[in-house]
């Protein structure tokens, strides 16, 4: 059994073959891989799985525009950062339910890799994670509308939080 | 009042060392409207306070308009509250002031059907419109509570022209400001002071006279005997906002529980107070909140300005006190954060609807609820970590008023020139006419999670009443079961009140304060 350490750099690192689509990980920058790294020292919740899971599903989530932006000034990393911040202020038991949120959506992931749709968490195309993302989002079943709400305010609060992204919805910020 | 953070009579639990005389004529649980209000009447009288907030004490200095910082030092999980099935979604304060801190200054008077509504229906005494009138006065005069004197915000004046074209009557709101620059940053706390809150009013007032105020403590629980209450035990928060392994015992010849329509029941709850009923934490009311965002042709800014100047009651009663369910119609800010969290898309397509931001004007309407037999609002109850949680259930009876306010917000969007529309539901798109709206409103699947609904206004839970088999505390606020244990603040109402909660807060509570004062007095 590799160790989760092991298997997570394995998942990043191992050779990507481009089948359809845009892969996922090719958004990640080399400050990514290098932060990723060391990032389990960093994190108060998000575990090394968690991190890989982020960072693999945030080209979807944001979509190019925004992701583009943000490139200009800060990292994906960064991203994940102030998502496990934020997630420090919430009650117990709704950090609970992220974690079973969290789990729940390695374990779907991991079924389409194990299905052999991705060799690896590399070949995730974006338009795929798309795809399982909009799945979640309309499907008739509650709790998966409601663990899209749950990844889509996260995302969505902590990157515009940030005054980089303030452009792109053209908020010109505060008066002083 | 920046002053305030270096005050004598202020302690951060989580950092100081509570005094070794712990003993209070008054100890006073939250800083929130019931609260401040209270500490600054009790104070005046001459009466030894304590006021305990769960939250921070952020002043000025702290208030920079920015959200990221905003929402975690200022509201409860970060902005993040909602209800136990997640469908809706509910901003509440918690720093010292409470929801004061942050409100967008609405003021009303109690409607007169809500107070008459109480009277019959729960047999409380000394709520009539006539009693409240001075009260009402008094705070009016006390936070500078006006109609707002400069023309509405462009968001506003959407509302204003279109109720207009559609001849639905219009007043301009009340805030309660002095000195307001029309920032439209009063959800991160005012930067200058002029919002009239606790923070800046009462509380340090209350603590010139020597009211002490502990920061960042939570109430577990009231402790006593059968028939009184003797004090409290606090625990530290950490900079989170999460309890921590320090926990201290306060004594008091009076409790007043003040900590909001959540905090209040769920300190009840913890305490394992007397509850043959089982009333304590139920009747819970939310103003549940159903919010179309239109696209206008002229730029709207819709964060800037002051957040509401403008309401609509055309709806409020629109089929009698206790028919069908009637909404009041308003505007909210738009901020990026709390914006951007609004919008259930994802990637590029959440960019085009979001980009539109600066043209962008949103309607809220406010629903009220709790006067008909399927409305009994929702149940707070502890979460395995003793944490409160508020189960709202929503019914029929909420989705028929959710749909109808959908259907009156977008008609009066478009007769205010808006190009498209788009209700906050999962299943909605942009609509470019009202008959298109119109005709996919009308089959919109209305539930929990897919229809987004908010709330900033929590009221009931510990409803006040003269008979015990219907309420928790009389109507002087006292606990049924306790001789020196009060409730004051919004949890006292048995409904929901129709208007934004705080002047019926502050009066209410600021009578109840008044009359325990000439009690301890004589």
């Amino acid at each position: 059994m590799p160790t989760r350490r092991q298997f997570f750099r394995w998942s990043l690192t191992s050779a990507a073959a481009l089948t359809a689509g845009t892969l996922s990980l090719q958004w990640l920058q080399e400050e990514d891989w290098q932060r990723l790294e060391q990032a389990n020292l960093e994190f108060s919740f998000l575990t090394e799985n968690d991190q890989l899971l982020l960072v693999i599903i945030t080209p979807a989530i944001l979509g190019s525009t925004y992701l583009e932006q943000w490139q200009k000034n800060k990292n994906i990393t960064d991203l994940l950062k102030a998502i496990d911040k934020a997630i420090g202020f919430l009650s117990i038991s709704t950090q609970k339910e992220l974690r079973q949120l969290f789990d729940l959506l390695w374990s779907r992931l991991g079924k389409l890799l194990l299905a052999g749709l991705w060799t690896s968490w590399s070949q995730a195309s974006t338009e795929a994670l798309n795809s399982f993302l909009d799945h979640w989002r309309n499907s008739w079943l509650t709790p998966l509308n409601q663990g899209y709400l749950g990844l889509q305010q996260l995302f969505m609060a902590a990157f515009f939080a940030q005054e980089e992204a303030w452009p792109l919805c053209r908020y010109s910020g505060p008066p002083f | 009042m920046s002053l305030l953070s270096s005050h004598p009579n202020h302690i951060d639990l989580s950092r100081q060392q509570a005094p070794e005389v712990v003993e209070y004529d008054i100890i006073i649980i939250g800083s929130g409207a019931g609260g401040g209000i209270a500490a600054e009447i009790f104070s005046n009288a001459g009466l030894s306070v304590c006021l305990i907030e769960e939250g921070p004490l952020k002043t000025r200095a702290d208030f920079t308009m920015r959200e990221a910082t905003a929402y975690p030092d200022l509201y409860q999980e970060a902005a993040g509250r909602k209800t136990k099935d997640k469908g809706i979604s509910i901003l509440q304060g918690r720093s010292v002031g409470g929801s004061t801190t942050v409100n967008w200054t609405s003021s009303f008077r109690t409607p007169d059907k809500t107070l008459q509504y109480w009277r019959h229906e729960y047999a409380i005494d000394g709520l009539s419109p006539k009693k409240l009138l001075p009260w009402f006065q008094r705070i009016e005069q006390q936070l500078n509570m006006q109609p707002w004197g400069m023309s509405p915000n462009a968001n506003n004046q959407v509302l204003l022209e279109g109720a207009q074209r559609l001849g639905w009557p219009t007043k301009v709101i009340s805030r309660n400001v002095k000195g307001c620059a029309n920032l439209g940053y009063c959800g991160m706390g005012c930067p200058l002071d002029a919002k009239q809150s606790m923070l800046v009013t009462s509380i340090p007032q209350a603590m010139n006279k020597g009211a002490v105020l502990y920061s960042r403590a939570r109430c577990e629980r009231v402790i006593g005997d059968s028939h009184k209450v003797s004090g409290v035990l606090l625990r530290a928060m950490n900079e989170q906002g999460q309890a921590i392994d320090k926990v201290i015992q306060l004594n008091g010849r009076h409790v007043i529980l003040s900590a909001g329509a959540i905090g209040t029941p769920a300190i009840m709850l913890r305490s394992q107070l007397d509850d043959p009923h089982e009333l304590i934490g139920k009747r819970t009311f939310l103003h549940p909140v159903a919010a179309v965002a239109a696209q206008m042709n002229e730029l709207i800014e819709p964060f800037r300005g002051a957040p509401q100047s403008i309401y609509s009651d055309h709806f409020l009663w629109r089929d009698g006190v206790n028919g069908k369910l009637g909404y009041k119609l308003e505007v909210p800010p738009i901020h990026p954060v709390l914006g951007s969290s609004l919008i259930p898309l994802h990637g590029n397509a959440h960019h085009e609807v979001f980009s539109q931001l600066p043209y962008m004007h949103a309607s809220l309407a406010l629903l009220r609820d709790g006067f008909h037999p399927q409305s009994k609002g929702g149940a707070v109850e502890l979460d395995e970590f003793d944490y409160p949680r508020l189960d709202y259930p929503l019914n029929e009876y909420i989705w028929e008023g959710v749909r109808h306010a959908l259907l009156s917000m977008v008609e009066l969007q478009f007769a205010a020139g808006a190009t498209r529309v788009r209700p906050l539901h999962m299943d909605a798109h942009w609509y470019s006419s009202w008959s298109k709206a119109k005709s996919a409103i009308q089959k919109l699947p209305l539930q929990p999670i897919r229809s987004l609904l908010f709330s900033a206004h929590v009221m009931g839970g510990a409803v006040m009443g003269s008979d015990p088999a219907r309420s928790v505390v009389n109507s002087e606020g006292r606990f049924h079961y306790r001789d020196n244990l009060w409730v004051m603040d919004g949890s006292l109402f048995p409904t929901s009140l129709g208007v934004n909660p705080q002047l019926t807060i502050y009066a209410i509570c600021a009578k109840l304060a008044s009359s325990l004062t000439k009690q301890l007095q004589s």
